[in-house]
């Protein structure tokens, strides 16, 4: 089957946001998606057009749980998928990059998934949550 | 709970666009519907399958897109709707997927076990991308995550839509976080102004040239105040109705959950309100094409409408049955390309995978000769029987090249000692790579008219020389007017003219409006290579470098006109068809 395209367009260079890479063996990027954070902890609620309500806001839940289910293309050179997350620590206006899971890629294209992986920090001591 | 609390019945492909091996696939599942029920659920998985293929920018790729639907009976009929959540009922029920109201603590946050969802979903379908449950319910409500789920209230497939949206990366627009009306204290000014937003869709940058590189800038009105509107009073939602006509592209205030300092494409977006006409708002749109592009390419199937030429990528030269022949056993040989009929081929499709080249002069088909399993046999033109010998697999080679295999012998259409002269035969060989057994596609000489005035594109002046403008003339049939479609891979042509073999081309390898469209010598570059995406019955003209639609300057209908590339807006004057000459 095919993956979609890759987000060759965008720049995920002092970004904020959450998206997953492909890596070759080097930790160069090869193929990256971006994706809504899927371990947000609110869920979005709908108006009901009906009543005359067109608006859409958040609402907080407790408990995070669910399964998460990504298609990425078989690309020889990649060796791992990893979830990277940008935030920023607004006292310090400094960028925090953390890898927040890595699925290694072996050759079945099958892997174990690493939380809390290595940060990438521009500037910033590199703490965040997962 | 879950799996004993029904069964799964049958699934049905109820959009079908080709393989799901090369679609984008959907798949609806439903929850709640009882056996004696499940005609209801195909209704609403139709009509939902409608309303996405409506919906713009699916409605123009929906040539990409299947969509499956699978029959689930649950034990109950319903959803559990718990008390606690805002007018609950109390009801629960068994149904298959669990679905159940009030996450979120409100009764309208309705959520499925997504993992199991997958699992049927990926059981029905393996190579699903995207998995919705329709619920048996008509109270309001429906979520996103990994599943999508919506009810069968009226309108709850905007939902879907929505969190669609989602899949492709695309960022809420909407400019509060637990509503307009909630009194919210903590979301007056976008606080990260320091870095920009990823989501392709939202920006926190007010610099026009930022928007340019990354963001929607080069779809932006001309016209359009910067920035497009402004919040006067950040302690809230920005109140003003629209001050531009809708679809106009710029920097509206108000986004990503934050009153200001925060920006959205256009005024009015489903990622920004749940609004019956709504629809995509163009950058989202633009992007959602950008992911589904390798499910739109033109591949082998796309190309079954046209008599093709093949092209050796080693000389250049055409597939061509030696002497015009009409005979059983004449060889088939490359030749300069002449645009004769011994050189033009229909392509049919005779088994899964397996297709016949026929010739459009004697109606034979290509073929192996004595049905022989041996490197060096001969290749020539017989009437069709079936045989092995007559059947080729079309396989992708890269860079817009395929290889030809015989069905009967593995072997590859080859042009025997990689010679590049005319009237060289060609025989069947053991695939080693060479540019001799590497083909391209190329449709025969055909007119590209403009839908609104009926004019067709032409070299004006009949010029040969590079910067030739490229103007719509009443037809007349000359070689200025004749255009050749090679495909030159990930779903791009380049569109060569008859008269001279240079190829349609952006001026100044440009993005903007309004840019014009001339002759040049073939370089490869973006700014050469072009999409044809159905609409209807026609066709719109993408060029890759810039994303702009082939248009002719101001809509005019007089002989003369020059085209232009222009956002795509569906005018008349951005819409084609293509006829044999």
């Amino acid at each position: 089957m095919l993956s979609a395209a890759s987000d060759d367009d965008i720049s995920f260079d002092d970004v904020v946001g959450f998206w997953l890479e492909l890596r070759d063996a080097d930790g160069k990027p090869v193929y990256r998606q971006v994706m809504v954070d899927p371990f947000r902890s609110d869920i979005e609620i709908f108006g009901d057009p009906k009543l005359g309500e067109e608006t859409i806001s958040r609402s907080p839940i407790e408990n995070i749980e669910g399964h998460l289910e990504v298609i990425v293309p078989a690309l020889p050179m990649a060796k791992s998928i990893v979830f990277v997350r940008a935030s920023p620590a607004k006292e310090t206006k400094q960028l925090i990059v953390k890898d927040v899971a890595e699925v290694l890629l072996n050759e079945n294209v099958s892997g174990s998934v690493t939380k809390g992986g290595k940060d990438n920090t521009t500037g910033g001591d590199g703490n965040g949550p997962l | 709970m879950g799996r004993s609390d029904g069964r799964i019945l049958r699934s049905t492909q109820i959009v079908n666009s080709g393989s799901p091996q090369r679609r984008w696939n959907l798949v609806i599942l439903g929850d709640g519907f009882q056996e004696p029920e499940m005609a209801q659920f195909q209704t609403a998985a139709s009509n939902f399958a409608l309303a996405l293929m409506g919906f713009s920018p699916f409605s123009e790729l929906r040539h990409g897109i299947n969509v499956f639907r699978v029959d689930v009976a649950s034990t109950d009929s319903g959803a559990d709707d718990p008390t606690g959540s805002g007018g609950g009922t109390g009801a629960m029920v068994r149904t298959f997927f669990d679905a159940t109201f009030g996450s979120g603590g409100l009764r309208r946050g309705l959520v499925v076990n997504n993992g199991l969802a997958w699992e049927v979903a990926r059981d029905q379908v393996p190579q699903a991308h995207v998995v919705l449950v329709v619920v048996n319910s008509t109270i309001w409500g429906g979520s996103g995550g990994s599943v999508y789920t919506c009810s069968l209230a009226t309108d709850a497939h905007l939902i879907a839509i929505h969190e669609i949206g989602h899949a492709f990366g695309l960022g809420d627009e909407y400019e509060s976080l637990i509503g307009c009306d909630s009194g919210e204290t903590d979301r007056n000014v976008h606080g990260f102004t320091f870095f920009d937003l990823v989501e392709p869709n939202l920006t926190v940058h007010e610099e026009l040239s930022t928007l340019n590189t990354h963001k929607w800038g080069r779809f932006v009105s001309r016209l359009a105040p910067w920035p497009t509107t402004s919040n006067a009073d950040c302690s809230r939602c920005d109140p003003q109705p629209n001050p531009f006509p809708p679809g106009n592209v710029g920097l509206f205030e108000g986004a990503h959950y934050y009153h200001c300092d925060a920006y959205r494409p256009e005024f009015v977006c489903i990622m920004r309100n749940n609004r019956t006409a709504g629809s995509f708002c163009r950058a989202c749109r633009e992007h959602i094409r950008s992911r589904l592009e390798p499910f739109t390419f033109t591949r082998v199937e796309d190309l079954l409408q046209w008599q093709l030429v093949l092209i050796s990528r080693g000389s250049g030269k055409a597939l061509d049955v030696r002497a015009a022949s009409g005979a059983n056993g004449a060889l088939v040989q490359v030749y300069r390309y002449t645009g004769g009929r011994n050189q033009r081929w229909r392509l049919t499709s005779v088994a899964p995978g397996e297709f016949r080249l026929t010739s459009i002069h004697s109606g034979k088909v290509l073929e192996v000769a004595e049905v022989s399993h041996d490197s060096g046999a001969a290749i020539q033109q017989w009437d069709w029987w079936s045989g092995a010998n007559q059947r080729w697999r079309i396989e992708d080679v890269g860079e817009g090249f395929c290889r030809l295999v015989s069905v009967n012998s593995g072997h590859c259409l080859d042009v025997r000692g990689r010679s590049g002269s005319s009237g060289v035969e060609c025989i069947q060989q053991q695939w080693h790579g060479g540019p001799n057994q590497q083909w391209r596609f190329s449709t025969q000489a055909m007119s590209i008219f403009a839908r609104h005035s009926g004019k067709v594109l032409d070299v004006r002046n009949a010029s040969h020389d590079n910067g030739a403008i490229i103007q719509q003339w009443d037809r007349h049939g000359g070689p200025n007017q004749q255009w050749r479609l090679e495909d030159v891979g990930q779903g791009y042509v380049r569109i060569i003219s008859y008269l001279s073999n240079k190829v349609l081309d952006v001026s100044g390898n440009s993005r903007d409006n309004g840019a014009a469209i001339h002759l040049w010598d073939w370089h490869g570059g973006s700014n050469q290579q072009w999409r044809l995406e159905r609409v209807g019955n026609d066709f719109r003209i993408v060029s890759r470098r810039s994303g702009l639609c082939l248009d002719v300057s101001g809509a005019s209908l007089d002989s003369g006109t020059p085209f232009i590339q222009w956002n795509w807006h569906g005018g008349q004057h951005q819409l084609f068809s293509l006829q044999a000459s």
